[in-house]
């Protein structure tokens, strides 16, 4: 993966945004860190790489409007060093996992370049029967959309149509 | 970046693929927090040592 220029993702972003042990990093004014970064997925089709949010503290973040932007110049920057596949997908602490889902896209349905973008968000049944919320997002530019998101939609509902 | 049309994934390798994508997930939150909590104790320790308190004039 290419890495991505914080001096770009600053120029937007609300926080100041900094790479460390191949991490983007940012604080919020409440003091609360949170860490992002890209790992690449192990699919055999395609170039993607899985978007990680994480908060060490795991405190929580209401209403800081800051934060969504913040993480949407992050991808933003991914996207323009990056022409591949993102995955994201919710982290099922809690079980609030559709919620996450839901928070996310969110998001990303209020970022203003969110035309650029296809981002498609299914609802899958894990092991156990938990429910994963997985999100693809690619640029609309990119020439394979129609062929990747294809594989993907068959391939998530043969995943959910056929039991174990 | 390249994709192919040739074949699919059957269930158990999607189910595969899922549970990698969960542990790298995880994996990454204890790293995150493995280093922050390194941090804080590296923080309390200077701050307890009284490095920070010696007169340098």
């Amino acid at each position: 993966m290419n890495r991505l220029d914080t001096e770009a993702i600053n120029q937007r972003s609300p926080y100041d945004v900094h790479y460390e042990n191949e991490q983007y990093v940012f604080v919020t004014d409440n003091g609360i860190e949170y860490h992002v970064d890209f790992e690449l997925d192990s699919n055999p089709y395609y170039t993607a790489y899985w978007f990680n949010l994480a908060n060490p503290e795991r405190s929580k973040s209401p209403n800081d409007k800051k934060i969504p932007q913040t993480v949407i110049c992050i991808i933003e920057e991914f996207f323009n060093k990056n022409p591949e596949i993102m995955l994201y997908m919710c982290s099922t602490a809690n079980n609030q996992q559709a919620q996450r889902a839901r928070l996310f896209l969110r998001w990303f349905n209020g970022y203003e370049q969110r035309q650029r973008y296809y981002i498609k968000a299914v609802e899958v049944k894990g092991d156990e029967n938990r429910k994963e919320y997985i999100a693809l997002i690619m640029q609309r530019s990119n020439p394979q959309l129609d062929e990747i998101v294809s594989r993907f939609d068959s391939e998530i509902a043969m995943f959910n149509e056929l039991k174990p | 970046m390249e994709a192919t049309t040739t074949k699919q994934r059957t269930r158990e390798e999607i189910l595969a693929w899922l549970q990698e994508a969960r542990e790298r997930k995880q994996a990454f939150q204890r790293k995150v927090e493995a280093e922050w909590q390194a941090r804080q104790q590296s923080k309390k320790a200077a701050a307890e040592s009284g490095y920070y308190n010696i007169e340098w004039v």
